[in-house]
């Protein structure tokens, strides 16, 4: 095409790719550098977290060959690179590769109805279903030291959490830069933390009890730019992506706070996006025959 | 809405000449249920009325009615009449009106042969503003700037005699600032009419519409009378002549024909293949009707020109393949007509202009407009 939009499908993977590089290099400082100093691991242990992006890679790829039968950036591989950066330091990578293996047919059979996949795959693997709403994020240097951060510190990103989604700044940068660049449904992950904040805000001035790193939920923040916003599952109308992500952002906060603070926002996506199939079914009402008053 | 500048690769550049092709041999007239006042071998003068019923469609040219054969107008076959040209442009004599004693009631009597111009007039008693767009939105197309070239005295005549007529102190003549290279050659002919000012619009897609127009200018509705270029010079006709001109200017270039593309100045139904003769045209190549944002592929030969061809685009035979839809919502969102183009079907009630900015953004090259048509 001669004339065309400089934006492409290649184009919106690279910039999810950008905007995901200064998380996964804070998330390689803190899940490993910072380790590394304290003799906690080797110097080759650093890289580490990088083996589940590299999975996620090799299950893409196996994707996109039996799919489109030639490698190619796809949409879908923002899926699969997210999912690799969402989960915990400590998770099992065998567990992992089997998740990926899942994730690999769901993409590849999924049509129709559309659902968050990750979202379904993480809380899988969590034992979320099982009734594990504690899964374990923490890694070694957070299990073995208390520290006392600051603000600065936590909205930085050394808090507990996923990998590569710790980082409030980063995650703000990278939402700023999608957005710039209209790579992103911007709309989504602005109304559902705006939601999320204002109620559990609202739940720490009625109860006065402040808890900085719930309201500035750097997990939550991840999951609602990177999962929730997922073309695929997300709405296009202006209205319907506010109902959305008003009722993901209501959804989370209530999950995070009665039910499990890593991966409640990840069971509110996961409704939200299977509930979203329903309003694309056209309803035919039956024609009134009756006379006109 | 949303206005964006489109991007637009230099590859394409289409003068600013006009070159004559006013010499077909044939001429073809659609039928369209009209009756038809001639029989076979019947002479014809320029300008006259060729059907019982209609007295809009004049004839282009003078000659001998030749039969009826089937062509593509619009994407449809549609049954022709046929004309064979004798060039000797011989027509019935007619005086020139002037447009200085222009009055309403005469206004009217003339647009009785343009029912959008009567409604357009009928419908506004005062006129405070009168706005002339000449503004193009197809890329690399130079018709309405050339049109309006080409017109220029004709046009600040119309403006003039209905500024007068409406005792009306604005007018304003909307261009595109990439156009403006034209307005300087015709500045000094534009400054003796002390009324008319010239307005530079920025390159944005689709100003050339009406009512994206009157939405990016914010024009107070009511008051003001607007015409696009072509309206301005079918009404400068209907007004002075009592018919409309049956020659028009289409632009034609693109990357596979091997000259420059240029403006060509030719007669309503004349054959697009009779045309292309004068070109050399590289093999494995696509000829766009009507550009690359609103046109389509033509898909026969036997196509005629009409006045609702505005540009001829030659480029090469590339398909791009189209990935599945990834549901980004970039075409619901930029539809200046608000409705969702993947659900769109190709119903008579569908509200799409065919804009094609749907396939502009769609980072999937998913041919969605097709979809809709």
């Amino acid at each position: 095409m001669i004339v065309h939009d400089k934006k492409n499908e290649k184009s919106i993977v690279l910039d999810y790719i950008i905007a995901l590089v200064p998380l996964i290099i804070f998330g390689l400082y803190k899940n490993g550098y910072l380790m590394y100093q304290k003799n906690l691991i080797s110097l080759s242990k650093i890289f580490y977290p990088l083996i589940y992006s590299l999975i996620s890679i090799l299950g893409y790829t196996l994707y996109i060959l039996g799919k489109e039968k030639h490698f190619q950036l796809n949409y879908e591989f923002i899926n699969f690179l997210v999912f690799s950066l969402m989960i915990s330091w400590n998770t099992n990578i065998y567990i992992y590769t089997i998740m990926v293996i899942f994730l690999v047919i769901i993409s590849f059979f999924k049509k129709e109805w559309q659902f968050s996949e990750v979202s379904l795959l993480k809380l899988l693997m969590t034992g979320f279903f099982l009734g594990n709403f504690n899964y374990n994020y923490a890694n070694t240097l957070e299990l073995n030291y208390n520290y006392s951060y600051n603000y600065w510190d936590i909205l930085l990103g050394h808090q507990i959490g996923p990998w590569a989604g710790t980082s409030f700044i980063f995650l703000i940068w990278a939402f700023i830069y999608l957005s710039y660049r209209k790579s992103i449904k911007s709309l989504i992950p602005l109304v559902s933390y705006l939601c999320y904040f204002l109620l559990i805000g609202g739940d720490f001035l009625i109860n006065k009890k402040f808890d900085f790193n719930f309201l500035f939920n750097a997990n939550v923040l991840f999951a609602f730019i990177f999962v929730a916003s997922n073309n695929f599952h997300s709405p296009n109308t202006k209205m319907k992506k506010i109902i959305y992500s008003g009722f993901i952002g209501i959804l989370a906060a209530l999950f995070s706070k009665f039910l499990s603070y890593y991966d409640g926002v990840y069971l509110a996506i996961l409704i939200g996006s299977i509930l979203l199939n329903f309003s694309k079914i056209k309803i035919k009402l039956p024609k009134n025959k009756g006379n006109k008053a | 809405m949303k206005f964006i500048h489109l991007e637009k690769p230099d590859t394409i550049i289409i003068k600013e000449s006009i070159k004559e092709f006013l010499n077909p041999d044939y001429i073809y007239i659609p039928l369209n249920n009209n009756k038809l006042k001639y029989n076979q071998n019947d002479y014809v003068y320029k300008d006259d009325y060729l059907f019982l019923n209609n007295y809009n469609i004049t004839s282009p040219i003078s000659g001998n009615i030749f039969g009826l054969k089937n062509m593509f107008i619009d994407g449809k076959n549609q049954k022709c009449l046929v004309i064979k040209n004798d060039f000797r442009e011989k027509r019935n004599n007619f005086k020139r009106k002037s447009l200085k004693n222009l009055t309403y009631s005469f206004l009217l009597e003339s647009l009785k042969k343009d029912k959008n111009l009567l409604n357009k007039f009928k419908s506004i008693k005062q006129v405070d503003n009168i706005i002339i767009n000449i503004i193009e939105d197809e890329p690399y197309s130079k018709t309405n700037i050339m049109l309006f070239k080409e017109n220029l005295n004709d046009i600040l005549n119309l403006i003039e005699g209905l500024r007068i007529l409406y005792n009306c102190k604005k007018c304003n003549i909307y261009l595109k600032d990439c156009d403006s290279s034209i307005i300087e050659e015709c500045i000094s002919t534009i400054g003796t009419y002390p009324f008319i000012n010239i307005s530079l619009a920025d390159d944005l897609y689709l100003l050339e519409k009406e009512f994206a127009f009157k939405e990016y200018f914010k024009v107070d509705v009511r008051n003001s009378l607007y015409l696009n270029i072509r309206e301005a010079i079918d009404l400068y006709d209907l007004l002075t002549k009592g018919v409309k001109r049956e020659d028009f200017l289409v632009s034609i270039g693109g990357i596979n024909l091997k000259e420059k593309g240029e403006v060509v100045k030719i007669k309503k139904g004349t054959s697009l293949k009779e045309l292309l003769k004068n070109y050399t045209i590289k093999n494995d190549s696509t000829i766009m009707i009507n550009g690359l944002m609103q046109g389509n592929p033509l898909l026969s030969d036997d196509v005629i020109i009409d006045d609702a061809i505005k540009i001829i685009l030659i480029i090469p035979n590339k398909k791009i393949r189209a990935h599945r839809c990834i549901n980004c919502g970039r075409c619901v969102n930029i539809c200046p007509m608000g409705i969702n183009p993947l659900k769109e079907n190709n119903s008579k009630n569908s509200k799409c202009i065919h804009c094609g900015l749907c396939n502009y953004v769609c980072p999937c090259y998913i041919n969605i407009k097709n979809k809709v048509r």
